[in-house]
């Protein structure tokens, strides 16, 4: 089983760099064919992505969510679902990709260079609250890497539009005020699936360190990049701030998305959220 | 003044005001991650040290940017914050009962007033208008639609979502149950840490907590409370703690009871919580005179389970300091010691004894062994485990878990099921009738056109029969 988890794990980081770099090459020479070709190998690869996920989750008896590999496997899993959402049933926003792909490989790439093999589950991630705070993050995740995949993609599209060019390739993706209300759209998801995380990480810290909020910086940074998806949200729906400006703050926002969730342990050595596995806590 | 408390109040409902105040909000709160904080040092004198060591640092520590959660500056900007909340949650609820249609009626319209935008015409044989306004209504009642008819004009106004305006009075009023719970729980919280060794009791009294973290401002005395801790079980795989079972008597309001306390699992009762933190180990060491009297003995609290060094003294005689290491599962490789896993397997303890700032023992012993320390000598009798327990009376849970839910209702109301209207009216032809729709959506205009086009096909087809 471990051979077969490690197979398909390379296996899908092989894809998603092809992938990657076909979309990149489309992208940037306005080809139809590399992103066609993607739509052939995003399907495998997801499926591949997805036995992984049971496959560890068979063999460690817990929700994957243990250590930078887990949670890019859960991360990852989430943002490639909501992209082969649109590759089946909304070709259109297929350039969603863009950003998803690359980025699930990175963290893919990350995870497997830091703790490649399961570990013990330490008793303090033990929790029925796991699942549900783990879950809501990266549905949160899936959504805003799919925003700000939306986001590039009105970006481009628009710059074509600014300058006058025709361009067949960008035709093909949808007109800017559907993807502009598509980044809406998924601001939302994230949005209320991030609150729940942060309600749900608030209630199990309550048990695990008898406090609901401790001003950790993966709190500070989850809620500093909640405030910003708040924000964008209020500028959008009372200030009418929509189109570039959106798609912008979109593709800004993700980076505290990705530092919540990958970059605290990297910076700082005074979080709470790191696990340790030589004491209880 | 009226007219400039009126000016003030106009800032304060406004938007922009409040996209300011949550982007400096989002700003201190970065800040925080990136100054050095109080509580990151590990003592006064390091603090004070850094404080000292440059202007910037003096300044930082002045405006209390090192305590920067609770600053002046950023207790400033939620009481803004929570004053613009108020703000505009009253200002908005009159115009969000409004948008419900409590209290209010759709506005009347007419085929002409749809005439005037973008609309539908679908001719319809076969029906006159109050016929066809009247299937009409039954169409969209089926699909639970807030609908209210114009007999007079004709005319029918149908609504998806009719309460989600309401969301946001829910979303914003939960911040202020969130803050009513919020200075609950910071005014009467009390929490403090305790260690209790395995057989070791706890009758209640304050002085026996090694560290008070915080003190409550109000409600200052605490529930009765006795604790007696039986037993410590950790369950370790690979080396990594997975498990940790806690045995203890509880005795509160009167009753005694016995409790398993588990990670994860705090012993729960009325405000009260209590947390295993930490675990380590407490040897027994005896302590004996040239002809073998006992002189001093304790069960010594010490944090080396996981390799760190722990020092420890008696009151009888404080001349002596004693520095000590711990093995689990002891093991020498190559003449060094270690240990083969954090489980209790062979433990030994390797023993640094001082006299007066001089050595005068260094080695390892095992259970029943003895160092000598001319003209006494201690022994190491028994090991057992010591549990640090965080000990913590709160009020304020309730407004806090009714903001937490009544945010995500507020939320799910309000973005999920957001409004859509339809404005129908009909129009007589002779044989035939002609019914024009047009609508809106909240913020998916654009796509809801193609919704407009779905339901007006599934209205045909209701209104023929298919």
């Amino acid at each position: 089983m471990r051979v077969i988890e490690d197979v398909l794990i390379w296996g899908c980081i092989y894809i998603y760099a092809i992938a990657s770099v076909l979309l990149l090459t489309g992208f940037i020479f306005n080809k139809e064919r590399p992103l066609k070709v993607v739509g052939y190998l995003i399907l495998p690869a997801f499926l591949a992505h997805t036995a992984v996920f049971a496959m560890r989750w068979a063999r460690t008896g817990y929700f994957p969510a243990n250590g930078e590999l887990e949670n890019a496997i859960t991360g990852g899993w989430f943002a490639i679902a909501f992209t082969v959402f649109f590759y089946v049933k909304k070709r259109g926003m297929t350039g969603v990709a863009l950003f998803t792909v690359p980025a699930t490989l990175l963290l893919l790439g990350y995870g497997i260079m830091k703790a490649p093999q399961p570990l013990p589950m330490t008793a303090s991630l033990k929790s029925s609250w796991l699942i549900v705070h783990v879950l809501f993050a990266q549905l949160a995740f899936g959504a805003y890497a799919v925003a700000s995949g939306m986001g590039v993609l009105y970006v481009l599209k628009d710059n074509k539009r600014r300058k006058g060019v025709e361009s067949r390739f960008y035709e093909r993706f949808p007109a800017l005020e559907i993807i502009d209300e598509n980044i809406f759209r998924f601001v939302v998801y994230g949005f209320i699936a991030e609150a729940i995380m942060i309600v749900a990480g608030a209630i199990w810290a309550k048990d695990l360190w008898g406090s609901y909020w401790g001003w950790d910086p993966v709190e500070v940074w989850s809620l500093i990049s909640w405030l910003l998806y708040g924000l964008a949200i209020h500028l959008r729906v009372t200030l009418g701030w929509k189109g570039r400006r959106l798609a912008w703050l979109m593709i800004f926002s993700i980076s505290t998305v990705i530092i919540t969730y990958w970059g605290i342990d990297i910076v700082v050595e005074n979080t709470r959220h790191i696990f340790g596995v030589t004491s209880i806590k | 003044m009226k007219e400039y408390i009126n000016k003030i109040l106009r800032r304060f409902k406004s938007v922009r005001f409040s996209a300011v105040i949550i982007g400096l909000l989002i700003f201190i709160y970065f800040l925080g991650l990136i100054i050095p904080q109080k509580w990151m040092f590990e003592t006064k004198a390091q603090y004070d040290g850094w404080v000292e060591r440059n202007i910037l640092n003096m300044f930082l520590d002045f405006i209390g940017f090192t305590n920067i959660y609770l600053s002046p500056l950023t207790i400033f900007l939620l009481g803004i914050f929570f004053i613009n909340l108020i703000i505009v949650i009253s200002s908005r609820i009159p115009l969000t009962l409004k948008r419900a249609y409590i209290g209010t009626r759709p506005p009347s319209f007419s085929v002409e007033d749809i005439k005037r935008g973008v609309y539908r015409e679908i001719p319809l044989s076969g029906f006159n208008s109050e016929d066809l306004l009247e299937r009409t209504k039954q169409f969209f009642k089926k699909r639970r639609w807030y609908v209210v008819e114009d007999k007079q004009r004709k005319s029918l106004f149908a609504l998806r979502n009719r309460f989600s305006p309401l969301g946001f009075l829910f979303f914003h009023f939960s911040f202020l149950l969130c803050l009513i719970g919020g200075l609950l729980i910071t005014y009467t919280r009390f929490s403090g840490n305790l260690a209790l060794t395995e057989g070791q009791a706890f009758n209640g009294d304050i002085r026996q907590f090694h560290r008070i973290i915080h003190e409550p401002k109000v409600l200052h005395a605490l529930p009765a409370l006795g604790l007696y801790l039986e037993k410590i079980h950790p369950f370790y795989e690979n080396d990594v703690p997975v498990e940790l079972v806690v045995v203890m008597k509880v005795l509160y309001d009167g009753k005694v009871k016995r409790e398993i306390l588990r990670v994860n699992k705090p012993i729960k009762r009325g405000p009260l919580s209590i947390i295993v933190e930490r675990i380590g180990v407490s040897p027994l060491f005896i302590v004996r005179g040239p002809s073998g009297e006992v002189i001093d003995g304790a069960y010594v609290s010490l944090n080396v389970l996981n390799g760190q060094e722990d020092s420890f003294q008696f009151d009888t005689d404080r001349r002596f300091r004693f520095y000590v290491r711990f093995f689990p599962d002891y093991i020498v490789e190559n003449g060094v010691e270690g240990t083969r896993s954090i489980e209790l397997r062979n433990p030994a303890i390797h023993l640094l004894i001082e006299k007066n700032g001089k050595t005068i023992y260094n080695g390892t012993i095992m259970p029943g062994e003895r160092a000598d320390m001319e003209p006494f000598t201690i022994s190491f009798e028994d090991i057992r485990y010591w549990a640090e327990f965080l000990i913590v009376r709160e009020y304020g849970k309730s407004p806090l878990v009714a903001g937490f839910i009544l945010a995500a209702i507020g939320l799910i109301m309000r973005l999920v099921f957001y409004q859509k209207r339809l404005r129908l009216a009909v129009e007589d032809r002779g044989d035939r009738a002609l019914l024009y729709i047009d609508g809106r959506s909240e913020y998916f205009q654009y796509s809801f056109d193609s919704e407009v086009k779905r339901v007006s096909e599934e209205l045909v087809n209701f209104l023929k029969g298919r």
